[in-house]
């Protein structure tokens, strides 16, 4: 629970009034009034298409707002821009990173107002480390301002776009999803600069599929549903459970884990997907473990535990990778094409990276994985009717089928990830965080999906860092601990506390990294 | 991220107007250009909307529509062949030498340039894909090396006799068109059935637009770009035998600059380095845009030099175009 240290509500510093937005169509917002106080965390929580980025785009000034006005201080504020949001005060830290991968961190963070010298025409680089330095310190970050974000982990990029928000003095500050892809221990520090930015008196707008951290974080809570505010309430009135239901309008907070099968699936004879001695230099090191036919198998462990590397390495994208992998007794040769020919898929942990081709449709994106043809002619009858069975099997509109990938929500966006790996009726499937970015509706049906293959008989490897997917989704949980296996746990008696000491590294549980 | 556009609906997060949406307005712009120039052309010139001068911007058109087709789907895996100018050079002094006149020698000289063309992709497409060397910098190598090859295989100065055969072939006319612009129109069909009806197009389309989702989906990337380069090679070396066939004299350097004229129509026409979008068929109308203006300033009688200023200002006014329309696509 938060501690709030003070009597009755803030004034009321930002509030946007009666507004509307619509693209085409397509109704994205219908009339939203939001305050926000000073010193106070306000979530926004909502399915995919709620209308919630649309909300932050309007009052980070990408978008005007087709009625409705936004005041600040009380005062009616135009923007008719970015730059214009960001004189006003508010500064937006994305979920799509804007950072410049080249640069190093004290560049990006004061890029456009890197401290200069001699009458503005030389930069003062002396100044520029050393502020991003005390700024990174206040922040409690140990990142190096000069090193590369090239060579930074998503989790310390994210930390870097937090504290080039708070570089520019914000007295309004919106997180869109910032941990989405940190560990637990970095997410407490991102929690703890969150709280000292209450204390000085900031509002913080605060979006987040995760509704186990709105209830650590936040002071009061919004459910947007369709482009419509459903409630806001502060957070101590309500609970999980009702903000499931206020943002689906279902219930689902029970079943969000489709059941498992009344008994363990029967480790009788040869497993499916054996992996023996993997090893390699991406710090994984004696992975060895078996997965039986509709077995679903989590890989839980810290940020740089090895999980990303294990299934990489299973899948044949790591070329130092030693150890063996076979299906079915079947030895699989070191590429994805060798692995896929081997029924093996695999769902990418970053789907704009390495899932999708954004700009193709979703059915070209569907048929990516099977290319179905005769006498090297596309057979484009036979692709269509393979992607139309798979949009039904993942609930996917028929209809979005010719549309680029780029257009749907994240949420159906994974639905086509995984929907392009059921196309070639695959033995093994590897999950790299299946749900990461999605609302708890898209993250149901993916879990659906998952279970009702294993169902069928596939093998299926997941990593995640979310641990209440890890317990209920798996039924078995291999824990990672510095690139290795250091114990196996039944998911129906596993605990977060005991999944959590086997993944902390001994005496420094608290770094995490 | 996110795109505006009347009529068109869209998610209400993170969308963005439909590629193909865009694409497609892009291409009918590209064919509506082509349109205003011919009525352009025609008011400022009574003798441009001729079938002879018409049959003839086809014609000249052949060269670089013919390496363009190659080229344009090498641009849609995302890199680009500089190399074809070199290509297309090379293309005359082998075959003359080869046919010395001859015109029983026509056949294995067509074989040759066409092996040599092949041959300069498959080098082209294996380096990059084998060592991800930057497309641009290796054919700019490559293009350099074939150039060479080509003044040391002379011995520096124009050699061979074209048999009188093969002049006559080419350009002999079936009814009012001449084969060149038949070979044109026959290679543009082979690379429209390439893109849109053969496994490869669809590859070709996916390496371009994510090479890396290409890459774990189980296409194989390697062999695909193999693949283009090779047939860019051929494509070009079918266009140096197509220049050859209209100058009818073997010159080292025919093929200089040409390079440049087949990206210009490749990018005039939507395929942009980008990867994953674009296609033949606006390549032809960039194309034919770029040589009905070349041929304007032909039939106005203009100094010559006066098309190489034509062909800058439409590259920067198409560069210009697009980078406007991609903008607003993606600030809204």
């Amino acid at each position: 629970m938060p501690a709030r240290g003070h009597d009755g509500p803030e004034p009321v510093v930002l509030e946007l009034r009666g507004i509307r937005k619509a693209f085409g169509v397509v109704q994205a917002l219908g009339g939203v009034d939001l305050a926000l106080r000073g010193g106070e965390v306000h979530a926004l929580v909502g399915e995919n298409g709620a209308g919630k980025s649309t909300l932050i785009q309007i009052m980070s000034g990408v978008y005007r707002p087709d009625a409705g006005e936004i005041a600040i201080g009380g005062i009616p504020a135009r923007f008719s821009g970015p730059l214009d949001a960001e004189t006003a005060g508010i500064s937006v830290v994305y979920q799509e990173l804007s950072l410049i991968p080249e640069l190093d961190v004290a560049q990006n963070v004061y890029l456009h107002r890197e401290p200069r010298r001699l009458g503005g025409s030389i930069l003062d680089r002396g100044a520029l480390y050393r502020r991003c330095g005390e700024l990174l310190g206040e922040v409690g970050v140990d990142i190096d301002p000069r090193a590369r974000v090239r060579d930074l982990s998503v989790a310390q990029r994210q930390l870097v776009e937090i504290a080039k928000a708070l570089s520019r003095d914000a007295d309004f500050v919106v997180l869109d999803e910032p941990t989405a892809s940190l560990t637990s221990v970095e997410q407490q520090l991102l929690f703890t600069v969150i709280r000292r930015l209450r204390a000085g008196g900031k509002a913080i707008l605060y979006v987040s599929h995760r509704l186990e951290e709105i209830f650590e974080i936040a002071d009061t809570v919004t459910v947007l549903k369709d482009g419509v505010l459903i409630q806001t309430m502060p957070i101590g009135d309500t609970d999980r459970r009702e903000l499931i239901r206020l943002m689906v309008g279902r219930e689902l907070a029970d079943n969000l884990f489709p059941s498992r099968r009344p008994e363990h699936p029967a480790h009788a004879g040869p497993p499916l997907l054996s992996v023996e001695a993997v090893a390699s230099t991406a710090g994984i090191d004696a992975i060895s473990f078996g997965v039986w036919p509709g077995e679903i198998v989590g890989l839980a462990g810290l940020v740089g535990s090895g999980r990303t590397s294990v299934l990489r390495a299973v899948f044949g994208l790591d070329p130092d990778a030693t150890g063996a992998v076979s299906v079915r007794d079947r030895t699989v040769g070191k590429s994805p094409t060798d692995a896929v020919r081997a029924g093996v898929g695999f769902v990418t942990e970053d789907r704009k990276l390495e899932g999708l081709a954004l700009d193709l449709t979703n059915l070209t994106n569907l048929s990516a994985t099977t290319l179905p043809g005769r006498f090297g002619f596309y057979a484009d009858g036979q692709a269509r009717r393979l992607a139309t069975e798979v949009a039904s099997q993942v609930e996917l509109d028929a209809g979005a089928l010719t549309r680029p990938a780029r257009m749907l929500s994240g949420g159906n966006q994974q639905k086509v990830v995984v929907g392009k790996w059921l196309a070639v009726k695959p033995q093994v499937l590897l999950c790299d965080e299946p749900t990461r970015g999605i609302d708890v509706g898209a993250k149901a049906e993916i879990y659906r999906i998952l279970r009702s293959l294993a169902d069928g008989g596939v093998a299926i490897v997941f990593a995640s860092s979310e641990l209440p997917e890890v317990l209920g989704l798996a039924d078995r949980i291999l824990v990672m601990r510095e690139g290795r296996i250091v114990v196996e746990l039944d998911a129906t008696t596993a605990t977060e506390e005991s999944v959590m000491q086997a993944a902390a590294i001994e005496g420094d549980a608290q770094e995490g990294l | 991220m996110s795109g505006r556009h009347a009529g068109i609906p869209m998610q209400p997060t993170g969308g963005a107007i439909g590629r193909r949406a865009s694409g497609f307005a892009a291409s009918l712009g590209i064919w509506l250009a082509l349109l205003a120039l011919i009525v352009v052309a025609t008011l400022v010139s009574p003798d441009f909307l001729t079938p002879t001068n018409l049959l003839n911007i086809v014609r000249q058109a052949s060269v670089v529509g013919i390496a363009a087709v190659g080229v344009t789907l090498v641009m849609i895996t995302g890199g680009v062949d500089l190399s074809v100018g070199a290509v297309i050079s090379f293309a005359a002094p082998l075959a003359a030498t080869i046919m010395a006149g001859d015109d029983a020698s026509i056949p294995i000289a067509i074989a040759a340039v066409l092996a040599m063309g092949l041959a300069v992709g498959i080098a082209n497409g294996t380096i990059i894909a084998r060592l991800n060397v930057p497309p641009f910098i290796l054919t700019l190598g490559t293009a350099a090396v074939v150039v060479g090859i080509t003044q040391l295989y002379t011995g520096g100065a124009a050699a061979g006799v074209v048999a009188p055969g093969f002049r006559s072939i080419f350009n002999a006319r079936i009814g009012p068109v001449s084969v060149l612009a038949i070979v044109f129109l026959m290679v543009v069909l082979a690379g429209l059935v390439i893109q849109r009806r053969m496994t490869l197009g669809r590859r070709i389309y996916l390496v371009g637009a994510n090479p890396n989702a290409a890459f774990i989906s189980g296409v194989p990337v390697n062999r695909t770009l193999v693949t283009v380069y090779a047939i860019s090679g051929f494509t070009a070396a079918l266009g140096g035998l197509a220049l050859l066939a209209r100058s009818g004299v073997s010159s080292n350097f025919a093929g200089q600059g040409y390079e440049f004229d087949v990206l210009a129509a490749v990018v005039l026409g939507g395929t942009t380095f980008v990867g994953g979008r674009g296609g033949i068929g606006g390549t032809v109308a960039g194309v034919l845009i770029l040589v009905a203006s070349f041929n304007l300033v032909n039939i106005l009688g203009l100094n010559f030099n006066i098309q190489a200023v034509v062909k800058g200002v439409i590259i920067v006014a198409a560069a210009a175009l697009y980078a406007l329309s991609t903008r607003r696509e993606e600030t809204a």
